[in-house]
């Protein structure tokens, strides 16, 4: 009989145009030719573990154990190598434990419950992250790994005291400069100016005092010091820390962001041209770079920006919402679409609340012309009287904006 | 017993507190990067590019599909030697089992059919932002020409990557000639079956389709006929209240007589039907757009209940001349019950008021025809014993306990 003739559950989209053009396929000549290289050679011994694991896997399907381990494996192997297809990997490893979920091993439960967790706020489930989470503490109340995933959600969302009781809570389970961290982070953006003071004091102390805390921990730590040496306008200070971090020989992409916006807020465009030439493959670097060359007038600009436009198409197009923040700053910055930058950056401070999606949020509300859109970021900055000049003379022009109308 | 031992270390909980603090770079990141390799492609999740389309007529769907070499290797292990670099041999030599893997896991239909998948073309490859894709060139019969929307079901690589997703760009048929607006539809875990819609119909299609629809619902919604019927069955009949003692002992309380002209029923009969109408529309329209919301219960209940109260004024004989009325007020209810029957339908949301329209005209169209046999009719029969007593009465006698059925049946759920 009658059919609806478009039902509500078709998730349709119409298409940007740009993309209706196909590239011509083609045929290679010879069969020599090398037409694709896998990022894991079977060399390597991350890659030839985790395929042995799979075909032990494929014997013992039951393995629950197994599993977990492969899961995490996979996990690991996607923050290293930034590389999303691993994630997908870790959740496909998990989803047989998903209908029954280990119970009767404590250990077992615990590991699976924090990997979900994991996983599920890669995803910005963060409610459901928490649940996971709350689940894991509960199997093995005394592992600090579900407090500290559970206080960097809740710092995601502002929410500080949450993140500070979490960091309270690990505190005798972990190191001094770890629980230091966790701690000192959460005063930094609620404490106020006194707050971010007494923060980077604490926080420097206790860099100094563990000299040979491993690379990763302190490239975090030294970061965090940067950050907030550049709200304390400490700006040889910041470089000095960021320099620091950079020489601990551990390539991190958040690192080189930071450091790439510091050196963009300094005017010195060249320098992020320089330190980012090889990092085209990641969206985040890619938009520094992308700035970078519009400010330099660089002759790659073009091909930057253009490349960039069609990973956000390729995002959208498969209905990633992961990458709003930096969305919104390309369409601010390069694209000068500020009410589309508008949007993206009020439905990325839906979920995700760092200082840094306040910023965009102002930022974007100021170009828009809509102070009102700013409302949500400005009760935040009052709210914890959080310190930083950027933040502050944002808001001043937002107030402007608002009472000229 | 090395294997147990090693995982048994590995599920401890990791008091290696450096990499436990390192989620929170990453955190803020969420697509944390610590690259060794001088790789310049992108870094993004698995999809594979599906283009479909279909000719005027046609009876098969053109299929092009793009899959990524990396996530082929990752289940039919491409790399034979191993050395972490395809070559054209490895992945050519390997063609049939890429395309069986492929075709196992997508799905065509047509109304329930099965279409057969088939190869037009050798396998080829493509570069995308983030590596070189296997092309296969495919074709699905379905047997008969594809007019409506068609069904894929898809599950590739589900199984072993659940945030892989299937980018379809579907070409529908050009109806006229036009150029086509390409839609793109999103195949993932939960979505794995969608229809691919034809072209959307015209604003003249819909309203069409959705008049039908409304008459369709007046033939077949034998509540709204028998309330109609009930305020028509009078309308070919006069009413003379008799007013002295003498007359009431004679002649009763009121007087039936044949209507006078015919011009006269029919303008009683157009009160009525257009009142209703009216009434219906309204909240039809309220109801629609989704103003004014009621219980259905209630509403099915009310309706059942105005067909017994005009029913019994009938046999009552205390029909007074005010008619159109009581089909406003109880047009009003009536309309709640034609939208729960459109929503059940469901809106085009391209051509939400047009459908509107159209499924009001529609119950309008389906009245008048129910007018047109009936009026006639009755102007014929209206003096005789036959249809005062046979019809009017017992007839309304019989409509008020089909109506007393109903409204136990709404009423108390049962």
């Amino acid at each position: 009989m009658f059919r609806p003739l478009i039902s509500p559950f078709v998730a349709i989209l119409y298409l940007f145009t740009s993309l209706a053009t196909q590239a011509a396929p083609f045929t290679p000549a010879n069969d020599s030719d090398i037409v694709e290289r896998l990022p894991l050679s079977a060399t390597d011994p991350s890659a030839r573990r985790l395929q042995s694991l799979r075909k032990q896997l494929e014997a013992k399907p039951d393995d629950v154990a197994l599993r977990i381990e492969i899961a995490r494996r996979y996990f690991d192997l996607s923050m290293a190598q930034g590389d999303p297809r691993y994630v997908g990997y870790a959740s496909a490893a998990l989803a047989p434990l998903d209908k029954t979920p280990p119970a009767s091993n404590a250990a077992l439960t615990a590991s699976y419950w924090q990997i979900k967790g994991m996983l599920q706020q890669y995803s910005h489930n963060f409610d459901g992250a928490l649940s996971s989470l709350d689940k894991a503490s509960l199997a093995d109340p005394k592992s600090p790994d579900p407090m500290a995933w559970r206080s960097a959600i809740h710092m995601v969302q502002a929410n500080y005291a949450k993140a500070q009781a979490e960091c309270d809570a690990l505190k005798p389970l972990t190191t001094p400069l770890f629980a230091t961290g966790c701690s000192q982070y959460v005063l930094a953006h609620s404490g106020g100016a006194a707050g971010l003071q007494s923060a980077f004091d604490t926080l420097n102390t206790a860099v100094k005092a563990e000299p040979n805390a491993s690379s990763e921990l302190l490239l975090w730590e030294l970061t965090r010091l940067a950050e907030m040496a550049i709200r304390l306008k400490r700006l040889d200070d910041a470089e000095a820390y960021f320099q620091r971090a950079l020489k601990l020989g551990v390539t991190d992409q958040f690192l080189l962001g930071a450091y790439a916006d510091f050196l963009l807020l300094q005017k010195k465009p060249e320098a992020v041209i320089t330190l980012l030439a090889d990092w085209e493959r990641s969206d985040i670097l890619l938009l520094r770079l992308a700035l970078a060359g519009k400010a330099t007038n660089h002759k790659k600009a073009a091909d930057w920006a253009s490349a960039l436009r069609d990973r956000f198409v390729e995002a959208y197009q498969r209905g990633d919402r992961l990458h709003e923040q930096e969305a919104a700053r390309f369409e601010l910055d390069i694209e000068n679409d500020p009410k589309k930058a508008l949007a993206l950056a009020t439905a990325n401070y839906q979920h995700q609340k760092e200082p840094r999606d306040a910023e965009v949020l102002m930022r974007c509300a100021l170009a828009a012309k809509d102070a009102a859109a700013a409302a949500p970021a400005l009760a935040w900055l009052k709210q914890n009287k959080y310190e930083d000049v950027q933040l502050a003379d944002l808001a001043a022009g937002l107030a402007k904006l608002g009472g000229s109308k | 017993m090395t294997l147990s031992f090693k995982v048994k270390k590995a599920l401890q909980p990791a008091y290696l507190l450096p990499k436990t603090l390192s989620f929170l770079i990453v955190f803020s990141v969420f697509f944390g990067t610590l690259f060794t390799s001088t790789n310049a492609l992108a870094h993004k999740p698995s999809d594979s590019y599906l283009t479909m389309s279909v000719q005027n007529g046609a009876s098969d769907v053109a299929v092009r599909w793009d899959i990524a070499l990396r996530d082929l290797d990752y289940v039919l292990q491409l790399d034979r030697d191993n050395d972490g670099a395809l070559t054209w041999g490895e992945v050519r030599s390997r063609g049939d089992d890429i395309t069986k893997y492929a075709t196992a896991n997508l799905a065509l239909s047509s109304k329930d059919k099965p279409c057969t998948l088939t190869t037009t073309a050798p396998m080829q490859l493509d570069k995308h932002s983030d590596g070189t894709y296997a092309v296969l060139s495919l074709t699905a019969a379905c047997g008969a020409a594809l007019t409506d929307a068609l069904q894929v079901k898809y599950s590739l690589l589900f199984d072993v990557d659940p945030s892989h997703r299937g980018l379809v760009q579907w070409l529908p048929p050009s109806k006229d000639g036009k150029d086509v607006e390409a839609l793109s539809v999103i195949l993932g875990t939960e979505s794995a079956t969608q229809n691919l819609p034809f072209q959307p119909p015209s604003q003249w299609q819909s309203f069409k389709q959705y008049a039908v629809e409304g008459a369709f619902h007046i033939w077949i919604g034998y509540d709204h006929i028998l309330f109609l019927l009930s305020l028509l069955l009078p309308a070919v009949l006069l009413f003379r209240r008799n007013d002295t003692n003498t007359a009431k002992k004679l002649l009763g309380n009121s007087q039936i007589l044949p209507a006078e002209s015919f011009w006269g029923a029919l303008k009683e009969v157009l009160k009525v039907v257009t009142a209703f109408t009216l009434a219906h529309s309204i909240t039809l329209s309220l109801a629609a757009l989704g103003i004014i919301s009621l219980p259905s219960r209630w509403v099915e209940s009310v309706i059942a209940a105005s067909i017994i109260v005009a029913a019994i004024k009938n046999i009552r004989g205390v029909v007074d001349s005010k008619r159109w009325v009581m089909a406003f007020g109880f047009g009003l209810i009536h309309g709640f019950g034609f939208a729960s029957v459109l929503a059940d339908l469901g809106l085009p949301q391209n051509a939400l008021v047009t459908a509107l329209i159209g499924f009001n005209v529609g119950v309008e169209l389906g009245q008048l025809a129910i007018v047109a046999v009936f009026l006639p009719l009755a102007f014929w029969l209206r003096a005789s014993k036959f249809y005062q007593v046979g019809i009017f009465k017992w007839g309304s006698v019989l409509i008020a306990l089909m109506a007393l059925y109903w409204f136990v049946q709404r009423a108390f759920d049962l």
